[in-house]
């Protein structure tokens, strides 16, 4: 559980909710209807019941189907929300292990530091809060010009910046060039779109960053800055807020 | 590398004076030089050792480096002759012990073996070579307990400027506990060309039984871009090239141990061990103190073991101290050595045997349980003060528990605690705008009523005029005199209080005359006693005139 999650406060300004969707999908993962749970799953983050906990169940339940791309997808999605979860990362190594590629997902090199310590919401909201007390000491300032309000927006105002230009950044990432993970069997990565040869094969659970989408195709990226193009539908972007992709279907007995 | 050596057999030596011979590599090819290292510790030799005659090798001295390590608020002086061994033919080069006088005291080393394989005659350039080994021996199969050593190797003919090593997914074996891996880097000649040898070694300890795989091991290593070296200056900034290199996947089978032949006070022990023990004093008055040392030393790991203890009225008490574990790795070879210290008190004079302590462990080699033994130790113990107090006691029953085992690995649990988080934050949102545009609003519509009112209107001259003389009808003289100069610089283009009567000489001739009259008239009103209604209407007419010229 995140140490200093605003889901407590957020409850308490009614801007969260113990839905039914996530109430019933939790007590068929607990009951160990794991297709169900899935299903349900699915279902809340779908619409719009998401967080750093769905999705984590949502990745247990999947892993416990023995979709390992989808889980490795959903725990993905989980550490964007819920970065300081130990049992998620714990739980993505034990999902990688079971992956074919070495993949190693390179370390977040920024002087953005408190990144990887912050979801990119909790960011936002932090930097929304900064910018609007920094509003209000404006007002305070302009009403009483005596108040002593200089090192008060010092103190609010250099949080403010850091969180508004990571906040940026956090964005920017996930909507432009977003993380994904590769969910079919075996894909391979060719030099030109649907053409040209094939450079390198990823398999189910490897882990790229998409540079560019162009219709049906995107160029994806490993880290060691190999480059290639596969289809867009073979990938699972790594943003919380998109619709999580369906799970494959368990054959039957 | 060698200070570690250096470190573990200056622990060992009880702080005496000894001889500790060393190699770079226990394993060669035949035209590859190492470097072998004789380290005098707490001595002082007269000039460097000559070695023997050595079969299937040439050795060469090269230099003597001195140095001094503080073990335990003593310090020891070490005095280390480095010699080039080069090996000349395939099969084992026996180094035999040396035995050097220093003063009335004989030093010795242990005697070394090396093995020589043939040339490599693969390709000749950069290769990473893995293996899991037992006792330096390649294995593919261990017991459940057994140590092995993960060993990599990677040769490259040229300089290694640096080196990155990610090591492989252990499948059902833990990292040894008292010793962490080594890596070692040292520079080789095989055939007189230079060679980087990178070594890396990582004691592990099997944890499951089952077929398990090694994945492979990666070793990046940076190197020299060849033929653009530079000259001069330039050498500084000659480009390097990165090269990952990795080694083969292993294959290794963890068998459980055998029930048969295991006791219920199995010691947990797997390895080929050995066990001594002596007494320091063999006299000790009744009461009083004497220590037993019991070393245990072999290829398996000690971590967390404790001996047995003494059971109940045997005639002594004992009183264990905290063991030390020293261990060492390196060449696929994993040693490990135990100093157990343990007080004896005797309860009654005469002559004690100490029982034998007794271990049983399993040794993988033979793949059978061993029991290991120390002789029974004879102590005198005399009379002393303390006889007639003392009483013997028990601790009780022997602890029969156990550590709970891990009988498997799985993901962490589910969170119970779910909730859906309906704050995910999104800067179009209409609270995040309100949140951060209510209070700025605020601020700059303050802002904005602040700067409206420090700007002055800019009002027209002759509209204020006008209007002023649309409400003069009834006004005194001097309003009159007044609007008469504010028309008046109105239409010269001068300011009112600059006009003099020779001003009005400016005026159109249509109005001059009366202007000039009008002016005569209100100062004589001013001066000689105020205005009548024909003054005020005449200078109302004639400012409205004013003000129509423009």
């Amino acid at each position: 559980m995140p140490l200093f999650g605003l889901t407590p406060i957020l409850l308490t300004l009614g801007l969260a909710t113990a839905g039914e969707p996530v109430e019933d999908a939790l007590a068929a993962l607990v009951a160990g209807d794991y297709a169900e749970a899935t299903r349900l799953h699915v279902a809340a983050v779908n619409a719009g019941e998401v967080s750093g906990d769905v999705y984590y169940n949502l990745g247990v339940s999947l892993y416990r189907e023995d979709a390992i791309p989808e889980a490795i997808l959903a725990w993905r999605r989980a550490a964007v929300l819920a970065p300081r979860d130990g049992d998620i990362l714990l739980n993505l190594d034990h999902a990688r292990r079971r992956t074919q590629d070495r993949v190693e997902a390179p370390a977040l090199d920024s002087w953005m530091f408190w990144r990887s310590s912050f979801s990119f919401s909790e960011q936002g909201w932090a930097a929304a809060l900064c910018l609007s007390a920094l509003g209000a000491l404006g007002a305070l300032w302009r009403l009483r010009p005596d108040a002593p309000v200089g090192i008060p927006a010092l103190l609010i105002g250099v949080p403010a910046v850091a969180f508004c230009v990571s906040t940026a950044a956090e964005l920017q990432a996930l909507g432009d060039r977003p993380d994904a993970v590769v969910l079919v069997t075996e894909i391979p990565v060719r030099s030109e779109g649907a053409g040209g040869v094939v450079l390198f094969t990823l398999h189910a659970g490897a882990e790229v960053n998409v540079r560019e989408r162009v219709g049906a195709q995107a160029l994806i990226a490993l880290p060691d800055d190999r480059v290639g193009w596969v289809p867009f539908d073979t990938l699972g972007l790594v943003d919380p807020r998109l619709p999580f992709p369906s799970p494959p279907a368990k054959p039957a007995g | 590398m060698v200070s570690a050596s250096l470190l573990f057999a200056a622990s060992s030596a009880l702080y005496a004076a000894q001889l500790v011979l060393d190699a770079d590599t226990e394993r060669l090819q035949v035209g590859q030089t190492i470097g072998l290292r004789l380290t005098v510790i707490d001595a002082a030799l007269p000039g460097a050792p000559s070695w023997p005659s050595v079969a299937g090798a040439k050795i060469a001295y090269q230099g003597v480096q001195q140095s001094a390590v503080r073990i335990s608020g003593k310090t020891s002086r070490t005095a280390t002759y480095t010699y080039a061994l080069t090996a000349l033919k395939e099969g084992t080069i026996n180094i035999p012990a040396m035995e050097l006088s220093v003063g009335s005291e004989a030093l010795r080393t242990e005697p070394l073996t090396l093995k020589v394989s043939p040339r490599d005659t693969g390709p000749s350039g950069a290769k990473a070579e893995a293996s899991l080994r037992a006792s330096g021996e390649p294995v593919q199969s261990a017991y459940v307990g057994q140590v092995l050593v993960y060993t990599m190797t990677f040769r490259t003919p040229e300089q290694v400027l640096d080196r990155r090593f990610t090591p492989p997914t252990f499948d059902g074996l833990v990292a040894e506990q008292t010793r962490d891996g080594e890596l070692r880097e040292h520079r080789t000649a095989i055939d007189g060309e230079d060679w980087s040898v990178v070594q890396v070694d990582l004691p592990l300890v099997a944890a499951a039984p089952g077929e398990r795989t090694i994945t492979p091991g990666v070793m990046a290593v940076q190197v020299p871009e060849l033929g653009r070296t530079g000259r001069g200056p330039a050498r500084a900034f000659a480009n390097v090239r990165n090269e990952v290199y990795s080694s083969e996947s292993l294959q290794l089978t963890v068998r459980p141990l055998p029930a048969e032949g295991r006791q219920d006070d199995f010691s947990g022990l797997v390895g080929e061990f050995a066990l001594n023990a002596r007494l320091l004093d063999d006299t000790v008055a009744t009461g009083d103190s004497v220590t037993l040392e019991i070393t245990l030393s072999g290829d398996g790991t000690l971590a967390g073991f404790s001996l047995p203890p003494v059971a109940a009225d045997v005639g002594f008490r004992a009183y264990d101290d905290t063991p030390t574990v020293e261990a060492r790795v390196r060449d696929g070879r994993f040693t490990s050595a135990a100093a157990f210290r343990r007080a004896i008190v005797p309860e009654r004079p005469g002559t004690l045997t100490l029982p034998p302590v007794e271990l049983q462990v399993f040794n993988p080699r033979t793949g059978r349980y061993e029991l290991l033994q120390t002789e029974p130790l004879t102590l005198n113990v005399t009379a002393g003060e303390g006889e007639a107090t003392l009483s013997t006691f028990s601790q009780g029953a022997n602890d029969q528990r156990r550590d709970v085992e891990a009988q498997a690995d799985d993901i962490a649990p589910l969170h119970p605690r779910a909730q859906a988080d309906r704050a995910l934050f999104s800067p179009k949102d209409p609270l995040v705008l309100g949140l951060v545009g209510v209070p700025w609003l605020g601020f700059f519509g303050l802002l904005a009523r602040e700067l409206a009112q420090r700007v002055k209107p800019k009002v027209d001259p002759r509209r204020l005029l006008s209007q002023r003389l649309q409400r003069a009808e009834k006004a005194e003289l001097g309003e009159l005199i007044d609007l008469f100069r504010e028309a008046l610089g109105l239409a010269l283009g001068k300011p009112a209080p600059a006009l003099d009567q020779d001003a009005l000489s400016a005026l159109p001739t249509t109005h001059r005359d009366e202007a000039q009259r009008l002016y005569a008239d209100l100062e004589a009103a001013r001066y000689g006693g105020g205005a009548d209604s024909g003054l005020r209407e005449r200078t109302l007419r004639l400012c409205r005139a004013l003000l129509e010229l423009g």
